[in-house]
């Protein structure tokens, strides 16, 4: 207990003694820094300018700039801050009821009030890429997002970032309908296309006069017509199209199929898998397909891996038990060391619950087997690579986002609490100030917050003292 | 003892015991780095000599011989003091809402895989309950995870012990009878307060019927039993508001003269909240699973540090999975929460081992790795409920239900 | 070569008392003992006078040579055919005093596929749905009633049990049985005394309860409707009871008929039943046989369909013993083959069954 008072003293004192100063340069001093790219550093310090990491390294070779805030925490492990690959919570409602829907954006839904962003903030969570939900066929595109902020524009850290496609079938419809659908928008697309350069070709204007009595802009870029490209199919002449005649609701899909927006494929079963893959392959986003793969899904990881897709993401089952009908004894899969042993590497999810934070699954990983870097990779550089953004989150380096959490020991112990968490250089979360985890971890009430408790009388005390039984 | 099913019990078990042999030679040999004996007790390379079930010997400052089981570290098996693996409501006979002559031993399927996944997840002996969809729903019974599958290689002599709730689980279901009630469950109790009642009119008409013998009833002598402390009685209540009146039925019975229960609170979440009843009686508690955000069974609220404060306060405490084996919810991840939650090390083995054998009576056969005790280990990967630990192995009175891999 | 005989012709040549007896012989007659190559049995008043190899003819006996082998009639354990919804009475938990056989209606068309089926007896059972739903019977199909009162029916699985009405559970419907042995009236009362018990479980777990029940009481009877019965195998035999399993079909799960083969290696005596009303009486030989393939000894499997289920019905049924009725079957080969037809059935000596050729 006292050793951390006097933490929190010292790191007090350590704020206030720069605060007069304000500005954008911070320099954080810890015990220890875990960067995730390369060895722990002993004694290190971590400066912060504007937001970027600007230098990393023992104490005793860093500089700190005279103007720099300095955070003093010398007895807590610096971590960078946790990066989830694909979720769909702290939305107004994470799916519409319209099947294929690419023109919908998460901007409109994110809520940034949400409890949910201030639980994964207070897990140390710090990159979230936000989604639609599964239930659809093609979703809209999604964004990456901080857990800080009041406005949505204030959380945006990457927009337009990914789109969401299930292929584990949406309720109510079979998995033939599911795909039927889907491949049905890829070749209305193309249909589409194939007209829009017939018309241009027969010198039809009406696709264009169309977009501009729509109030669509011709400036520029979306003025000009570009061919297209795609490694799965193309459609010659689409150059004689200006992009702006596109319909905007199907122009997403157009960027699906040249490659350029990641998709975040959901998949239940093994067979999902293998029919999501054919369907990318067939219409070029092979590449960039990250896999959201159900408990059973292993079965095919051949197949993942052959494939060559962008990433996979597990869900929070690790280990996956079955029993043949009739079998005596259950078999037991263990998902993380699969996949670690078929080479394909994997990001962790909370999967949509803040129960199962992404520290304790990589715990839960080690205590399986997988190597403990590994494992922390999966919660950090690996789900920074699979949402596009390694080089901008993940690891403590220098040039990446000032994205570090505080903790009171080993990233991966239970009795590890997080202090601070600090966004682009901002110290975000202070778990001193944090009332409603006090209220979960010890019961106190934060003042103000409820109904003040009444008093019980003991109903039974004057019976108990009024003569001696 | 009490009634005829237990007594057959009794009569199987003795029947099923063999007949004393002349020393054997060791069955099973297991060596651990870390041989966690008791709470407070480490024992550094252990070798444990296991014969014909049970743990013949233990000896420290030993290298582990080629080819035996081994592991980083072995604690005793685990119990669980609130597993519910049973039928479900069939288990249970709510024809009447206070059912004392009968028995849960007579609903148990050792061919269900839950008993296996159960053993496999280190929880080696459990405290089964009929389901809490009646005021006294009759007899628990002690029953180990792994075995042969037959009630009498099973289930485990130790304190007798009673089931009931307050709360409203028992009220749900039933119906003010309006009209023509086409079942029993047009009848009272409909509320909480209808439940204590129910408790309340029990414990006076067995009093009465100690006094005067035309008021004996079928079931009375189990609650005269109860109130002579002979039989141990579990009830669930889940908020402050149902241990408070635990506790007071508890207290009510002593101030009229009636007897003296002896009570320990199942699921008692909220135990934290007042603590002073508990205190004051000496009642223990079964806590129930952590939840993640606070509210569990009946809108209790739960903290993660309830397992410090209450033994700050000197309560005896157990923590329960109900049955559980998943990485996240079973008994062993339940003691890492505690740890996360303020216990040490040794208070929250307690809460796992050696608390809850002391509840169920059995404390002799089970939940401690020492001569003569039940061949039951949990071996583990690392230390044991770290988050990044792993049951790894798993003996169950001598036999291997869990291999290492 | 054969000799021909009209059906009609046979049939007032069985008729009882009339016109002396009848000698069938066939390629294998399947005596109590054995099979009998070339075997001959002789049938007065419908009744079996004779079986053996080398009978001599009487002088008022009929010879008719038939090709085939010649078998008892097997024998169905478990049905409710004729019943019409009369199977199961939901208004009591217990009736030890209903019997099965005031249900019996010998004129539903249901009998035909018995016959062609060639099962010449019939256990007729309550649904499961009451703790004690009744007393068996056991019939020839279209026949007569060979034994009113076969069995106790006690339900030891969740069948038993109906919302709202007491016993809900295991431990109260076990409670709700002991008292009423303890001072035992009715149907309960005669348990032991010539009237069996038919314990009916589901699940393993039942089925040792109810093996218990029976053992406490030393009762005689057999437990039904466990498929894995198998497992229960040490106790059964230390019970003394036997074992009718649920119908075994062609993609059934292959741990059902190893079980049964373990019962045969135990000496379990068994038999089948077939279950619900619609279920083909064919079912019971691809029963044997699937339980054959298993390991289930040939003999065994023959017993259970045949004197081994008799025994179990407490009924002179399923044997071409001496004195025992002539109910019998023709078939076109062995009957353990599954590519043998029923030709003819007797009852009683009477055709009942089969064309006769010209």
């Amino acid at each position: 207990m006292n050793i951390s008072s006097i933490t929190h003293l010292t790191a007090a004192l350590a704020l206030t003694s720069a605060a007069a100063l304000g500005g954008d340069s911070h320099a954080i001093k810890v015990g220890k820094v875990i960067t995730m790219a390369g060895e722990p550093i002993e004694n290190g310090i971590v400066l912060i300018e504007s937001g970027r990491i600007t230098a990393v390294g023992p104490a005793s070779e860093i500089q700190i700039p005279w103007d720099a805030e300095v955070f003093a925490a010398p007895n807590l492990v610096a971590f960078p801050g946790q990066v989830e690959a694909c979720t769909s919570q702290g939305m107004d409602r994470a799916n519409e009821s319209i099947d294929v829907a690419p023109f919908l954006n998460v901007v409109d839904s994110v809520d940034p009030v949400n409890f949910f962003y201030e639980e994964m903030l207070r897990a140390g969570i710090t990159t979230l890429n936000v989604q639609q939900g599964n239930s659809t066929v093609i979703a809209g595109r999604g964004m990456i997002v901080k857990p800080s902020g009041m406005t949505v524009a204030a959380m945006t850290v990457r927009p337009e970032a990914g789109i969401k496609i299930a292929i584990t079938p949406k309720r109510g419809k079979s998995r033939a309908v599911q795909l039927m659908i889907l491949r049905e928008a890829f070749a209305g697309l193309r249909r589409t296309l194939e007209d829009l350069v017939q018309e241009a070709n027969d010198g039809n204007d009406h696709a264009r006069r169309e977009a501009l009595a729509q109030g669509r802009d011709f400036e520029a870029e979306d003025g000009k017509g570009r061919a297209m490209t795609g490694s799965g199919w193309i459609v010659e002449g689409l150059e004689a199209v200006p992009r702006a005649s596109i319909d905007s609701k199907i122009l997403p899909l157009l960027a699906i199929v040249e490659g350029r927006i990641s998709v975040y494929m959901a998949c239940s079963t093994p067979m999902d898998v293998l029919h999501g893959l054919e369907i990318a392959k067939e219409n070029g986003f092979l590449a960039q397909t990250v896999l959201l793969l159900g408990p059973t899904c292993w079965k095919v990881s051949d197949e993942i891996k052959a494939a060559g897709v962008r990433g996979v993401i597990l869900s929070s089952t690790l280990e996956h038990t079955e029993r043949a009908p009739f079998a005596e004894e259950d078999t037991v899969t263990v998902l993380p060391t699969h996949f670690a042993e078929k080479g394909i590497p994997f990001a962790l999810a909370s999967q949509n619950s803040t129960t199962q934070s992404l520290w304790f699954q990589a715990a839960r990983c080690v205590a399986l087997g997988v190597d403990r870097e590994v494992a922390l990779a999966a919660i950090t550089s690996g789900p920074a690579e699979v949402i596009g953004l390694s080089s901008e989150v993940g690891t403590i380096e220098k040039g990446k986002h000032g994205n570090l959490v505080l903790l009171s020991g080993d990233p991966l112990s239970l009795q590890t609490q997080v202090r601070y968490v600090f966004i682009e250089g901002k110290l975000t979360y202070d778990r001193t100030t944090d009332t409603r985890l006090q209220h979960l971890m010890d019961g106190v009430q934060p003042e103000g917050t409820s109904a003040d408790e009444p008093v019980v009388e003991d109903i039974h005390e004057e019976e108990r003292t009024a003569g001696d039984k | 003892m009490i009634y005829p099913g237990f007594l057959i019990s009794c009569v199987l078990l003795a029947l099923a015991s063999p007949a004393p042999e002349a020393p054997k030679p060791v069955d099973l040999t297991v060596h651990a780095d870390y041989l966690h004996v008791a709470p407070g007790e480490v024992v550094r390379n252990a070798l444990i000599q296991i014969r014909d079930g049970k743990i013949a010997s233990v000896l420290p400052g030993r290298s582990a011989p080629d080819g035996a089981l081994s592991a980083h570290s072995i604690m005793a098996g685990m119990i669980d003091a609130s597993a519910r693996v049973t039928p479900g409501d069939v288990a249970v006979e709510q024809s009447k809402e206070v059912i004392t002559n009968l028995s849960v031993t007579d609903s148990l399927d050792f061919f269900n895989p839950a008993w296996d996944r159960l053993a496999r997840t280190g929880v080696t002996t459990t405290l089964i309950a009929p389901p809490d969809y009646n005021v006294v729903g009759g007899f628990s019974v002690v029953v180990k995870t792994s075995g042969p599958k037959r009630v009498e290689a099973r289930v485990v002599t130790g304190a007798s012990i009673l089931r009931g709730a307050i709360g409203e689980l028992p009220s749900a279901g039933n119906s003010p009878a309006f009209g023509r009630p086409t079942n029993f469950y047009a009848r009272r109790p409909t509320t909480r307060m209808g439940v204590e009642w129910e408790w309340r009119k029990a414990f006076f008409d067995a009093a009465q019927s100690a006094r005067f013998p035309d008021a004996e009833f079928e079931g009375a002598d189990v609650l005269r039993a109860c109130l002579a402390g002979d039989v141990r009685i579990f009830i669930q209540a889940w908020t402050t508001a149902d241990i408070r009146t635990a506790v007071y039925l508890d207290e009510e019975m002593q101030a009229e003269g009636y007897g003296d229960l002896d009570i320990v609170i199942d699921a008692g979440a909220e135990a934290w909240k007042e603590p002073a009843f508990l205190v004051r009686t000496g009642t223990p508690v079964v806590l129930p699973p952590f939840p993640a955000t606070g509210r569990l069974g009946e809108r209790a609220f739960m903290p993660w540090d309830t397992g410090r404060k209450l033994t700050d306060l000197g309560i005896m405490i157990a923590l329960s999975a109900h049955g559980e084996t998943g990485l996240k919810e079973r008994l062993s991840a339940q003691a890492g929460y505690a740890i996360r939650g303020g216990l040490t090390f040794d208070e929250a083995l307690a809460c796992v081992t050696t608390t809850p054998a002391r509840l169920l009576g059995v404390e002799k056969q089970v939940g401690a790795v020492k001569s003569g005790m039940d061949a039951d280990l949990v071996l583990w990967n690392g230390a044991p409920f770290s988050a990044t630990s792993n049951i790894v192995g798993v003996v169950a009175s001598g036999e291997v239900v869990l291999t290492p891999r | 070569m054969n000799i021909l005989i009209a059906p009609i012709l046979s049939a007032l040549c069985a008729v009882s008392g009339d016109t002396g007896s009848l000698v069938l012989q066939a390629e294998v007659v399947h005596g109590p003992d054995g099979p009998i190559e070339k075997g001959r049995i002789l049938i007065r008043d419908g009744k079996i006078e004779a079986i053996g190899a080398g009978l001599e003819l009487p002088e008022d006996g009929h010879l008719i040579e038939l090709e085939g082998h010649l078998s008892a009639g097997l024998v169905a354990m478990g049905d409710q055919t004729g019943l019409k919804g009369e199977a199961l009475d939901s208004t009591r938990q217990i009736m030890d005093g209903a019997d099965l056989a005031f249900g019996y209606d010998k004129t539903d068309d249901g009998w035909g596929a018995f016959l062609e089926a060639g099962v010449t007896a019939v256990l007729l059972t309550p649904k499961p749905g009451a703790l004690v739903g009744g007393r068996t019977a056991v019939v020839k199909p279209a026949g007569a009633m060979v034994q009113r009162r076969a069995h106790l029916h006690v339900c030891f699985s969740n069948a038993a049990f109906k919302p709202g009405v007491a016993p809900t559970s295991y431990p109260g419907a076990i409670s709700m049985l002991e008292q009423r042995m303890k001072t035992p009236t009715g149907g309960f009362a005669l348990l032991g005394k010539g009237l069996g018990v038919l314990l009916a479980a589901k699940t393993r777990a039942e089925g040792l309860r109810a093996v218990a029940f029976a053992k406490r009481h030393d009762l005689t009877g057999a437990l039904t409707g466990v498929s894995r019965a198998g497992d229960l195998a040490d106790e059964l035999h230390d019970a003394g009871l036997g074992v009718i399993l649920p119908p075994i079909g062609a993609a059934a799960d292959p741990r059902v008929p190893a079980s049964a083969a373990t019962l045969g290696k135990k000496d379990i005596p068994l038999a089948f039943s077939l279950g619900a009303t619609n279920r083909s009486p064919h079912a019971l030989r691809i029963s044997a046989l699937r339980c054959m393939k298993a390991g289930l000894a040939r003999d065994a499997a023959w017993k259970a369909l045949t004197s081994g289920a008799g025994e179990i019905a407490n009924a002179p049924v399923g044997s071409l013993a001496v004195g025992r009725a002539a109910d019998m079957v023709l078939w076109s080969g062995d009957p353990l083959e599954l590519t043998s037809q029923v030709e003819r059935v007797w009852i009683e000596g009477k055709q009942v069954h089969g064309d006769d050729d010209q």
